[in-house]
């Protein structure tokens, strides 16, 4: 790669550790002055091999392993396997066991999107919106704290069904803590749609066009704000969405038009937060009574999947996109074969196409912009300072950088 | 468009076998399944023939596996995205001999697919013709050559590249 | 509420986390998952617990039948307690695990005779 690439000039690595990148990924952009002419991601940095890992647990096993693909979406990855499990041995969840389903999901994507809102914020130079977005956040946490037990890796789905109820007492508490985070979030709305710094930085930023995220094959938030009605909460219809009439938001929901930069993003993502908090109330409010999982004991369903053969795939929409899992068993107690796709790997690739034209301050908001999580994508970049002509920028300075355009742009109006 | 036809209609381009998964998941939502076998000279008109009858059939992933005595990539995509409760995940699956392991991209035709046919390169050690960009994407580049991570024979990961005793072991561990 | 009488607000609330271990930790919720207990009086060794935990942090001693385990590889899923039928595993609400010792006296749990747990 090198020779070609050297002819291109001026390259400056981001990444593999950043402060604009909270998990290690290299992105490599060269620039013409100001202005970025092609950009190269590399994964790598955080491959497990998890994959392989999970081939030899037994079905109970690669549930806790799953979750831990990712700290974030730790539901998320857990509940589309225990879906391909189901799937497997034909199992249909019991209708309570749907709606607490969604209900961590939910609360799980609101605490995702409030904490990529405050990192856009960090990006941009607003760190108001920083420590804002995070304090709400808390609230978030400590719900889900109510719920699970414990704050991140709440353990909760189950082959069949889910672990713990929600009690009556639980509820009660829970719809009064929904209450003022919708509060707090409706502020953070009205905040950040008109904030004059906001706009600036983030209007016509990483654009894409509709076209290209379709043959891209984007996912989540990243397809929703180039207008493309597509959810698999709504598509699908995956736990209780279907009962409770779920339908996606797209950007032109919310600001008028479908911007397919930056601001769309944002504006789909906190648009879904408070569409998050208005479906856990409705989950919490027509959560019909019954059992919480088709199976009394985990371990009747670790032997009754161990008879299960045949492959089965098991979707959900995680807070960023779409997240599949595929399995392959036959007739014993560890699957064949595990795969996980996980949205980030495509929406952060997709940023390649998008890089050139922008000026370097923008990069880390291009690079934020799909809500990267590396974690999931298992994967990460190294750059090799040895090839190519190269000037060795710090991160301290990228971000400089991106702060300094903040202050210019304010400066002008 | 029923399932049955749907698969029906794909196995006519293919000439391969293929089923159908339908299972309630809740009250209102169902979830859909299409598997359908491809030949290796054949798979891009099945992909073809999906584009076809759906504008921009979503790809969700590519499934890279080692069956033992063959490989076999599986294309799976979404259609009907968009409408409420109606998405079909349809699933192509493709085998490719382990003596001859080459197969066409679709890069053509889904930009997007680069990033899952790099991988499969890279995991089970199939030759992707005609993609722009051959670079490994995911283990690093000091890992040795000829070496697949997910292939279960001889061209998989050999023991002495992981027998490692572990820091802190357990009898019975299977890590000694 | 704007932006500018948020932050004022802030300015005279109290933070939104406290300073452990400076202070004394926030109460623990219901249904906390903390370290592992181990009740060897209770346990009929039908080893149910071994076959479902994630992470092969509990191990059968069959002369005795009953088990071991060593919390630092615990990931306190909690689903040992969930399948055990006597009710000899139960989780505490103890997080205050941290140690510079990995082999520290109060990560290992069952019998006294914990062969393989050594180094």
């Amino acid at each position: 790669m090198s020779e070609e690439y050297r002819e291109l000039g001026v390259s400056i690595p981001i990444g593999p550790f950043h402060p604009a990148l909270k998990e290690p990924i290299g992105f490599r952009i060269w620039v013409e002055g100001e202005k970025i002419v092609k950009a190269d991601i590399r994964f790598g940095h955080n491959y497990r091999g998890i994959e392989l890992i999970g081939a030899r647990r037994n079905w109970i096993q690669i549930l806790y392993l799953a979750e831990r693909i990712c700290g974030i979406c730790s539901w998320s990855h857990q509940f589309p396997l225990a879906q391909a499990i189901e799937s497997l041995m034909d199992v249909r969840p019991p209708d309570r066991a749907n709606y607490i389903r969604v209900v961590v999901g939910e609360l799980e994507r609101i605490h995702s999107h409030m904490l990529w809102l405050g990192v856009l914020g960090h990006e941009i130079g607003f760190d108001t919106l920083l420590h804002l977005t995070w304090g709400v956040r808390e609230k978030v946490m400590d719900a889900l704290e109510l719920i699970s037990g414990n704050r991140v890796n709440y353990a909760m789905a189950t082959i069949g069904g889910v672990r713990r109820d929600i009690t009556e007492a639980k509820r009660d508490i829970l719809l009064r803590k929904l209450d003022d985070l919708l509060k707090g979030v409706e502020t953070l709305r009205d905040i950040v749609l008109t904030h004059k710094l906001v706009l600036l930085r983030t209007e016509g930023v990483g654009r894409y066009d509709r076209e290209l995220a379709l043959r891209l094959c984007l996912q989540g938030p990243m397809a929703r704000m180039c207008g493309i009605r597509k959810d698999v909460r709504q598509d699908e219809g995956v736990a209780a969405y279907g009962d409770l009439g779920f339908r996606a938001i797209v950007a032109r929901d919310v600001v008028g038009k479908d911007g397919c930069d930056a601001y769309s993003a944002t504006a789909v993502r906190v648009a879904e937060t408070i569409q998050s908090i208005n479906l856990v109330r409705d989950a919490l409010m027509e959560m019909p009574p019954g059992p919480i999982s088709a199976f009394p004991k985990p371990i009747v369903a670790l032997t009754r999947a161990s008879k299960a053969e045949g492959e089965a795939i098991g979707r959900y929409e995680a807070p960023r996109g779409e997240v599949i899992h595929y399995v392959r068993a036959a007739k014993s107690d560890k699957p064949k074969r595990w795969k996980v796709r996980a949205p980030s790997l495509i929406n952060v690739y997709s940023t390649k196409w998008v890089f050139p034209g922008h000026q370097i301050a923008d990069a880390v908001v291009i690079a934020a912009q799909p809500d990267p999580c590396i974690a999931c994508t298992e994967r990460a970049l190294i750059v090799d300072l040895d090839r190519g002509e190269r000037r060795v920028v710090d991160h301290a300075y990228l971000t400089e950088l991106s702060r300094r355009k903040s202050k210019e742009v304010m400066g002008d109006v | 468009m029923d399932l049955n036809q749907l698969l029906e209609e794909l196995k006519r381009v293919s000439g391969g076998e293929g089923f159908v998964q339908d299972q309630e998941m809740s009250k209102t939502s169902r979830r859909r399944r299409v598997w359908v076998t491809a030949d290796r000279r054949n798979f891009r008109s099945v992909i073809l023939k999906l584009v076809e009858m759906y504008t921009y059939p979503q790809l969700s992933f590519i499934v890279a596996q080692d069956l033992g005595d063959r490989l076999q990539l599986i294309y799976s995509f979404e259609v009907n995205s968009g409408k409420p409760l109606e998405a079909v995940e349809v699933s192509v699956k493709v085998d490719i001999p382990k003596d001859d392991p080459r197969i066409a991209t679709i890069t053509d035709m889904f930009p997007g697919a680069e990033v899952y046919e790099r991988e499969a390169q890279e995991m089970i050690g199939v030759d992707v013709v005609g993609l722009p960009d051959k670079r490994r994407l995911l283990i690093p580049e000091d890992f040795p050559e000829g070496v697949f991570p997910l292939r279960l024979d001889e061209k998989g990961i050999p023991p002495e590249l992981w027998k490692k005793k572990s820091p802190h072991p357990l009898e019975g561990d299977g890590n000694e | 509420m704007g932006l500018v009488s948020w932050i004022v607000r802030n300015l005279f609330s109290r933070p939104m986390t406290n300073r452990f271990p400076k202070t004394p930790p926030v109460p623990v919720p219901e249904g906390f998952r903390g370290k592992l207990q181990y009740d060897p009086e209770k346990c009929i060794g039908c080893q149910l617990c071994v076959r479902v935990c994630p992470t092969q942090t509990i191990k059968f001693l069959p002369e005795e039948k009953k088990i071991a385990f060593w919390v630092g590889r615990c990931v306190f899923c909690s689903q040992c307690v969930e399948v055990c039928p006597t009710g000899a595993l139960q989780m505490s609400k103890n997080f205050l695990l941290a140690s510079d010792d990995m082999h520290d006296e109060r990560y290992m749990g069952g019998p006294a005779r914990r062969r393989g747990m050594e180094r």
